[in-house]
C-alpha cells in the first residue's frame, strides 16, 4: 500500500474510533447502547429460560430434509448472488458508500479512487465485524440453551459476512462492467451482457450442476451452502466444512481484487451525478409520477399538506414506483396462491408433532418481517434531511407533523407487509396461523409509531438529521422486538379470556399514543 | 525566516514541544524555560531552512488553470457549453453568474470530481484526465456547501490533509499555527468538526488548504459563505496577498461586491454559456448601459429590470 492509502486508512479508522469514543462519552448515546445491548441480552436470556430449543432445531432439521432437497438450498443461495449481480448492474456499485463529504474532501485530493475505496471498505469490514461480535455476545444465552457451539456458530457468522461481502463485490463488478460498456457503446444491445452475467452467476447453482460435491468449488454461493449443510448436518456429505471454507475464502480476495482493480474515476462520477441535475430514475418512473403539483391540493389542513408533500416527494424517487409495483404483483401472486392453491407449489408441511412448537417461531417471523417493513417509518423523518428544521419552523403544530409522518408510514409499511403476510399465510401453516396473522395489524401500528418516534429523535442527538446515530438505528429494532414480545406475552396470557378483545386494543392505543407523544416532544426540543 | 521565528514565538507549550520533537530537539530537562526552548527551536529551524524556505522557490506554470472547450452534459441538459478560461499566476478571476449558470459544475470538473463531456482541464500544466494526481496535488478546492467529517477533530483533519498532500511535518506544524491564528481557530483545534458552526467549518476547510505550501492554485466556490465580517475581511486580504505572491485563484461567487473587491478579471456565465469576460473596464465597454458590476451582471444575464 502506498503512503496515501495508509493515511486514508488511518483517517477512516480514526473516525471510527472517534465515533466510538464520542458514543461512550455521551450519556444519552451510552444509555441507548446500554438499553440496546442489555435489553437484547435480557430478551435472549428470557427466551432461553422459557424453553430448550435443541429439540426444535433437531425437528426443524428433520422437517427440512423431508420437504426440500440439497439442490434447493444451493439454488436459493444462488439467487442471492444473482440478485446481487442484477442489483449491481442497475445500481451505483461501490459508490453507494460515498458521502457528500467524500465528494468535497476526498475526491479533489491527490489520491486514486481505488485508494479511497480500499480505505472505506476496510472501515466497513471493521464495523461489520464489530456489530457481528456484539450480536453474537447478546444472543449467547440463546445459543447455550440450544446446545449450539459458539465457535462453529461464530464461524458460520463470519462465513455469512464473507459471503455477503462477495455478493457486494459481484454487484460492484457488474456495475463496473456496465459503466465501461456505457462509455464505449450507445446501442441498447449492450445490456444483453446482463443476461450473460446472470447466467454465469446462476448456472453453477442449478441442480444438474450441484449434484456433485465438487460443485462447491465453482461459485461462492455453492461454497456457502456447502458450509451451512456441513455445519448444521442437514444434507451433509460428511466431508467437513473445510473445503467450503477454503473455497469461500479464496473467492473473497479474488472478487475483492477484481473490484479494486476496476475502481476508477467512475467510482466518483457515479456518486457525483447523484448530486447533479440529472437523476438516474427510469422513464417509467417519470411517467408514473407525472407532473403533480401537490401545493395546489384542495386540502388546507397542515396534516394533509405534510402527508401529500411526503407522498409526492417519495414518488419522485426512482425506487418508490417499484414499491407499488411490488405491492401489486406481490398481492396478485399471494391471492393466486391462497385462492387457487396450486399443486406445483405446495406449502411447507410442518410435522404434526411440531405444530405447537412452531408457533413461537411463526410469531418471531411475524415480528421480524413487520420490523423489516417498518424501516420506512424510521426514514419518514430521516428523509427530510436538513429540511426538518425548515419543517419545524413552519407554522404547523408539532403534533400535525408527527401525525402526518405516522399516517404515511402506516400506508408505506402496510403496503410492504401485506404481500409478505399473504405468502406467509400460504407457505407457513402452523396451528392457528390464520388468527395469528391478524397480529400483523397491531404490530404495524406499533412499529410504525416506534419508527416515527426514533426518527424524530435523530436531530435531538446529532447535527446530521440524515444520518441516524448507530445506537438510535439499532435501538429501533431493539424497542420493536421488546414491544412485539410484550404483545405476544399479552396474547399468551389472555388467550383463553374474552377480555383480550379489550386489553389488546387498549395496549396498542396506549403504546402508539405514548410513542407519538414522545415524537412530538422530540420535535419541540431540537437543538 | 523572520516570519517563521515569529510563528514559533506565538506557539503555546504543547505546540512548542510537538515542534521540538519533530526537530529532534533533546528534551531531557524536567523543566525548561519557555524562552530557552523557543530560542533552541528557532536555532534548529534556522539550520532546517539553511538553504532557504523551499516553497519560496516554487513557481507555477504560466497557465496555472487552463480550461479549453469545456462542455458538460447531464443527459440532455447542457450544464456548461464550450467554456474557455485561463488563470495565470498573480491573478484572481471571478466566475459569476445566476443560479444554475454552470459555475459549480465548472469547479467540480476543475477539482477532478467529475469528467467533462468535451474539452480539457489543465492544472499547473497537468491534464486532469491524464495526470489527475499531479493536477490535484497543487489545487485547493473549497466547495459551495462547506462540509467535513464530523468525527474528526480540527487538528486531526489538518494533520491528515498535510499527510495526504505530503507536507513535511515541520512545515505543516508551522503553517498550521500561522493560519489557525489568522482564522482564529485556536480554541477549536481539539473540537470535533461535527460540533462546529458553519463559519468555523469554512475556516477549518480554508486552513486545510493553507497548510499546504504556496504558491496555490485555488478553486473557491463561495469562499465567504458563513464567515463573519472579520473572517471575510481576513480572507479577502489573504487572497490579495497570495495573488501578489504568485498564486492563481478562481473564485465563484454570487456576491458581486466580493467579486469586484478582489477579482482582476471576470467570467460571467448564464445557463452554461459565457456571456461576458474581461476586466471591469472591458466589461463596461461591452455594456454601454451599465455603470457598475451589478448592472453589467444584470445586463448580461437577462437585462436590467425596470424600476
Amino acid at each position: 500500500m502506498t503512503a496515501n492509502t495508509i493515511s486514508l486508512l488511518e483517517n477512516e479508522i480514526r473516525m471510527l474510533f472517534n465515533h466510538l469514543k464520542r458514543t461512550i462519552t455521551t450519556p444519552s448515546m451510552l444509555l441507548f447502547y446500554a438499553i440496546m445491548l442489555v435489553g437484547t441480552y435480557l430478551v435472549s436470556s428470557i427466551i432461553a429460560i422459557l424453553g430448550s430449543y435443541e429439540q426444535l432445531f433437531v425437528s426443524v432439521a428433520t422437517m427440512l430434509e423431508a420437504t426440500i432437497d440439497r439442490s434447493m438450498v444451493m439454488s436459493a443461495l444462488g439467487l442471492v448472488s444473482l440478485s446481487a449481480v442484477i442489483g449491481g448492474y442497475f445500481g451505483r456499485g461501490p459508490s453507494v458508500e460515498l458521502t457528500e463529504t467524500d465528494e468535497y474532501i476526498m475526491m479533489p485530493m491527490p489520491a486514486r479512487p481505488y485508494q479511497l475505496f480500499l480505505a472505506k471498505y476496510i472501515r466497513r469490514i471493521l464495523r461489520k465485524l464489530g456489530f457481528a461480535f456484539l450480536a453474537l455476545l447478546v444472543v449467547l444465552p440463546l445459543v447455550f440453551s440450544s446446545n449450539l457451539l459458539p465457535i462453529p456458530l461464530g464461524g458460520l457468522i463470519v462465513c455469512f459476512i464473507v459471503f455477503m461481502e462477495i455478493n457486494y463485490f459481484l454487484g460492484g463488478i457488474s456495475f463496473q462492467i456496465r459503466s465501461r460498456l456505457d462509455r464505449r457503446f450507445k446501442t441498447p444491445f449492450r445490456h444483453f451482457i446482463l443476461l450473460f452475467l446472470a447466467l454465469a452467476a446462476y448456472i453453477p447453482t442449478l441442480p444438474q450442476v450441484t449434484v456433485h460435491p465438487i460443485s462447491s468449488l465453482l461459485v461462492p454461493s455453492n461454497a456457502f451452502a456447502y458450509i451451512i449443510m456441513e455445519l448444521t448436518g442437514i444434507f451433509a456429505y460428511g466431508l467437513g466444512p473445510l473445503i467450503g471454507v477454503i473455497c469461500l475464502f479464496l473467492g473473497y480476495p479474488i472478487v475483492f481484487l477484481v473490484v479494486v482493480n476496476f475502481v476508477d474515476q467512475d467510482y466518483y462520477e457515479r456518486f457525483a451525478l447523484k448530486t447533479s441535475n440529472e437523476g438516474d430514475e427510469s422513464r417509467i418512473s417519470r411517467m408514473v409520477r407525472g407532473e403533480v403539483d401537490f401545493s395546489e391540493s384542495r386540502f388546507n389542513d397542515p396534516l394533509m399538506w405534510v402527508f401529500l408533500k411526503d407522498f409526492w416527494s417519495k414518488m419522485r424517487k426512482p425506487f418508490q414506483f417499484w414499491k407499488y409495483f411490488y405491492f401489486c404483483i406481490g398481492m396478485a401472486i399471494a391471492l393466486y396462491l391462497n385462492i387457487v392453491r396450486p399443486t406445483w407449489l405446495p406449502p411447507l408441511i410442518i410435522p404434526h408433532g411440531l405444530s405447537y412448537a412452531a408457533v413461537p417461531a411463526f410469531l418471531l417471523v411475524l415480528i421480524l418481517l413487520t420490523q423489516v417493513a417498518s424501516v420506512n417509518a424510521l426514514l419518514s423523518f430521516v428523509d427530510e434531511k436538513e429540511n426538518i428544521y425548515l419543517l419545524k419552523s413552519s407554522p404547523f403544530k408539532a403534533s400535525d407533523i408527527v401525525l402526518a409522518k405516522y399516517l404515511l408510514s402506516l400506508v408505506e409499511v402496510t403496503l410492504t407487509v401485506v404481500p409478505i403476510v399473504g405468502f406467509l399465510a400460504y407457505f407457513m401453516r402452523v396451528e392457528g396461523s390464520f388468527y395469528l396473522l391478524t397480529l400483523v395489524a397491531p404490530l404495524v401500528l406499533i412499529f410504525s409509531a416506534t419508527g416515527v418516534m426514533v426518527g424524530a429523535y435523530i436531530p435531538v442527538f446529532t447535527n446530521e438529521p440524515s444520518d441516524p446515530p448507530v445506537p438510535l438505528a439499532f435501538g429501533f429494532p431493539a424497542i420493536n422486538i421488546g414491544l412485539g414480545v410484550l404483545l405476544m406475552a399479552i396474547l399468551a396470557t389472555y388467550a383463553e379470556n374474552i377480555q383480550l378483545v379489550q386489553i389488546m386494543p387498549a395496549f396498542v392505543v396506549m403504546v402508539v399514543l405514548g410513542l407519538l407523544a414522545l415524537a412530538t416532544f422530540a420535535l419541540r426540543s431540537y437543538k | 525566516m523572520n516570519s517563521v521565528k515569529s510563528i514559533v514565538e506565538r506557539m503555546d507549550s504543547d505546540e512548542l514541544i510537538r515542534l521540538a520533537r519533530q526537530l529532534n530537539v533533546s528534551l531531557t530537562e524536567r523543566k525548561m524555560k519557555r524562552g530557552l526552548l523557543v530560542e533552541t527551536i528557532q536555532g534548529e529551524l534556522e539550520e532546517y531552512y539553511r538553504e532557504g524556505i523551499p516553497w519560496k522557490k516554487t513557481r507555477l506554470s504560466d497557465l496555472a488553470i487552463q480550461i479549453s472547450g469545456l462542455t458538460k452534459k447531464f443527459g440532455k441538459t447542457v450544464a456548461v457549453r464550450g467554456l474557455n478560461l485561463a488563470v495565470r499566476p498573480g491573478q484572481i478571476v471571478g466566475l459569476v453568474g445566476p443560479n444554475g449558470a454552470g459555475k459549480t459544475t465548472t469547479l467540480r470538473i476543475l477539482a477532478g470530481i467529475i469528467r467533462p463531456t468535451e474539452g480539457t482541464v489543465q492544472v499547473n500544466g497537468f491534464d486532469m484526465n491524464v495526470h489527475p494526481l499531479k493536477a490535484k496535488q497543487r489545487l485547493g478546492y473549497i466547495p459551495e456547501r462547506p462540509t467535513c467529517y464530523p468525527n474528526l477533530k480540527v487538528r486531526e483533519y489538518l494533520t491528515f490533509i498535510a499527510k495526504i498532500y505530503r507536507v513535511p511535518p515541520i512545515d505543516a506544524t508551522l503553517r498550521m499555527k500561522e493560519y489557525v491564528d489568522l482564522f482564529q481557530l485556536n480554541g477549536l483545534l481539539n473540537a470535533y468538526i461535527g460540533t462546529l458552526s458553519k463559519g468555523n467549518l469554512q475556516r477549518t476547510l480554508l486552513v486545510g488548504i493553507f497548510v499546504r505550501p504556496p504558491p496555490y492554485i485555488l478553486a473557491l466556490d463561495e469562499p465567504i459563505y458563513g464567515l463573519d465580517p472579520r473572517g471575510a475581511w481576513n480572507l479577502k486580504l489573504l487572497l490579495k496577498k497570495l495573488r501578489d505572491e504568485g498564486s492563481a485563484i478562481l473564485v465563484s461567487t454570487h456576491i458581486l461586491e466580493v467579486a469586484e473587491g478582489i477579482c482582476d478579471r471576470f467570467i460571467i456565465m448564464n445557463e452554461g454559456d459565457v456571456v461576458g469576460k474581461g476586466t471591469l473596464e472591458e466589461l463596461l465597454e461591452q455594456t454601454p448601459n451599465a455603470h457598475t458590476i451589478e448592472e453589467i451582471f444584470l445586463e448580461l444575464t437577462g437585462g436590467i429590470p425596470d424600476a
